[in-house]
Order: structure tokens, then C-alpha cells, then sequence
């Protein structure tokens, strides 16, 4: 389990299927997320989650997201892990929408930062993030993430055109603002 | 529909596999695609060129491109189409290195940009390119495609890190670009 200061990470299990439909159903959280068009059902999410929980040697990692006292929050994990070019990619989903705006998602992104660079070793962090999501970008850049670029009209969401918008960010630049945190205290 | 000046586009046949054995191992040919630093066997080419053949995944359209004589000359396709926001991500390769440089590949690209947009109905097409593959680049840059990200030191390859571009061309920029010609 890794734990950081208002969240920590469990494995995905099959027993985090009924919190994961709650969140699903939520079109104002699934409208941010890739594939999140269409409802699906009971039966295709719990496929997602057997499949996702097999696929653990395969560059793509799935945790569940909990508050320290356990109580459940939302999922965050990697995919496409490359060792090779020492990077991999982080999404993430506070679908418990009462918790938003409390620094659930930005204590995530720090939990995965941490992961990544310290755990997987790694040298590289990047995401993606529709153009529209404001609080998502706020948080991504609080968090030391540059904008890299900017796909046009990627994401077609409730009628609307959206950009999807790339960032990143390197583990030199994520130490200089562990050391910069570190003297503000 | 599917033949440009230069090439057409055709189906994968289970028998490109003898045609496609010759550049896949070659690392000139590969060196900057997405395959890069791997060693492919022949089951394994043979099983994907099988697969291919069947042509029965909606989201993945892969082509061999051969010479309007029928001469076999290499591969393309369009990856991970998505019908809702109707985009697609480009794939493309000369396999045979005396075809490079003579617009062979920049033919292709117009039959493939075509078949994205006048047959799949797609709104864009974009790809990804390793900043040394320069030839590559100038031949994107020609049919209009714009560089919108790129990821500074992205890919290690051969000993060298490069950055990783993600180019675009939207169906609007394409027609007004083919107007002009």
C-alpha cells in the first residue's frame, strides 16, 4: 500500500465494483474521462476490472483510491509503462463528487508522482487532460506538470469541440519541488 | 478511390508476409518506428499478417502499399479510430530502401489521407514521429500536417535520446491544402 498525506493506494479489486458504479452513473464526472460517452453496465465494468486486475505485468497499473481512514475515494494508476524510455503515463478519478475541491486529487497526482520516480524508477510523467477540464489543469500544474502541447478538436463531449492538452513532467523537475516544499515549511 | 500516382493501397494478404519478413528485421527500415530495438520472429509476423488479412477490426485499418505495376513496397494504416470524435492516429512505412525518397511515400500518404477522409468520414488524422526520423517529418510537414506536441527526450533509441512529436492535419486544413495544389 502506498500512502500519502490525505490518501493512499490499494490495489483494483472486483470488491470495489458497487463505489466504482456509483461514480460511473455521474455524468459530471464521466464526461472528463476517455470513454466515458456511453453508460455501460454492471457486467462490462466488472469485466473492465478482471481483465484490468490480470493485467498487471503488462505496462498498466490500477489502484484504488482511499482516505487514510479507508473510506473510498476514486481510482488512479499508469498506463503504458515503457522501462526502456523510463516513462509512463498517470490518469486518475476522484469519482466520490462530495470530495472534490478538499485536495483529494492533488494529494493523488503527488501519491502517483511519488510512485513513479521513487518506486518505478522512472525519469518521465506524462498525462493528458480535455481542454475543458479546468480544476483538473489547475491541480496538474499546481503540481509541477508543463503543458507539452495541445491536440485540436480531440474530444467531442456534450455537443462541443474540446482540445486535449498533454503535459509532463521530469523527475529532476519534480525533486527541485519536493527540496523548494521542503524550505517553505 | 484507393490508387494515387505513384501507389495504390490494397488489403494485407497472408502472402505479404515474405514481402514484409524483408524490412522487418532491418533496423534502417525500423529504427524510428514504434517497433524500434525489437526482433520479430517469423511465427509472429506470420500470425499478424494472418490476423491483417482477416481485416475484420473496425478500429485498426491496415493497407500494404504496392506500385501501381503491383510490386509490393510497404505498409500503412489508420490505429485506434474513434467514431465519436472521429479521429485516427497514422501509420506509415517504406519497407523497400530503393523506393525511399522518390515520393513513393508521400503518394501513399494521399491515398490513406483520402481513404481517412473521404471514405471513413473521419474529422482528423494524426500521428506520432521520433524527432530523428527527418525524412518522415518533411514528408508530413508537405502533405500539412502541424507539429502540436512534442515531447522533449521521449524515446532512447540505439543509445540516443530523442523527442517525440504528435503531428495533426484536420479535414478542413486538408481540402483547402489539395484546393491549392
Amino acid at each position: 500500500m502506498y500512502t500519502g498525506k490525505k490518501v493512499r493506494f490499494r490495489a483494483l479489486d472486483v470488491s470495489d465494483l458497487d463505489n466504482r458504479m456509483q461514480w460511473s452513473r455521474d455524468r459530471e464526472v464521466m464526461r472528463f474521462l476517455v470513454g466515458g460517452e456511453l453508460p455501460f453496465s454492471r457486467a462490462a465494468e466488472e469485466a473492465f476490472i478482471r481483465e484490468a486486475v490480470s493485467q498487471h505485468a503488462k505496462g498498466n497499473k490500477y489502484y484504488t483510491v482511499e482516505t487514510l481512514d479507508g473510506e473510498y475515494i476514486g481510482a488512479a494508476g499508469f498506463s503504458d509503462i515503457q522501462h526502456v524510455n523510463r516513462r509512463a503515463t498517470i490518469g486518475l478519478v476522484i469519482g466520490r463528487r462530495d470530495m472534490h475541491g478538499q485536495g483529494y486529487g492533488t494529494d493523488t497526482v503527488r501519491l502517483l508522482l511519488h510512485t513513479a520516480f521513487h518506486v518505478y524508477n522512472l525519469e518521465k510523467v506524462t498525462l493528458k487532460v480535455f481542454s475543458n477540464n479546468h480544476p483538473a489543469i489547475a491541480c496538474y500544474r499546481k503540481c509541477g506538470f508543463r503543458e507539452v502541447g495541445r491536440m485540436k478538436q480531440h474530444r467531442f463531449i456534450d455537443g462541443e469541440w474540446h482540445d486535449e492538452i498533454c503535459m509532463e513532467i521530469n523527475r529532476s523537475e519534480w525533486e527541485l519541488s519536493q527540496e523548494e516544499g521542503k524550505q517553505r515549511r | 478511390m484507393f490508387e494515387g500516382k505513384l501507389v495504390r493501397i490494397r488489403a494485407v494478404e497472408q502472402s505479404d508476409v515474405a514481402n514484409a519478413w524483408e524490412w522487418v528485421n532491418n533496423p534502417e527500415i525500423t529504427r524510428f518506428l514504434s517497433m524500434s530495438g525489437q526482433l520479430i520472429s517469423r511465427t509472429s509476423e506470420t500470425e499478424l499478417m494472418e490476423r491483417l488479412s482477416l481485416g475484420d477490426d473496425p478500429f485498426n485499418r491496415v493497407f500494404s502499399i504496392e506500385t501501381l505495376t503491383g510490386d509490393y513496397i510497404g505498409s500503412c494504416g489508420l490505429h485506434s479510430i474513434d467514431p465519436i470524435n472521429r479521429h485516427a492516429e497514422l501509420g506509415i512505412v517504406i519497407g523497400k530502401p530503393e523506393y525511399l525518397g522518390k515520393g513513393y511515400g508521400s503518394d501513399a500518404m494521399q491515398v490513406l489521407l483520402r481513404t481517412a477522409f473521404h471514405v471513413l468520414n473521419l474529422n482528423k488524422v494524426y500521428l506520432m514521429v521520433i524527432s530523428g526520423n527527418t525524412r518522415a517529418i518533411r514528408s508530413y510537414q508537405k502533405c500539412g500536417f502541424k507539429e502540436v506536441v512534442r515531447y522533449p527526450h521521449h524515446c532512447y533509441i540505439d543509445g540516443e535520446w530523442y523527442d517525440d512529436l504528435v503531428m495533426e492535419l484536420l479535414r478542413l486544413e486538408w481540402e483547402a491544402e489539395r484546393g491549392q495544389a
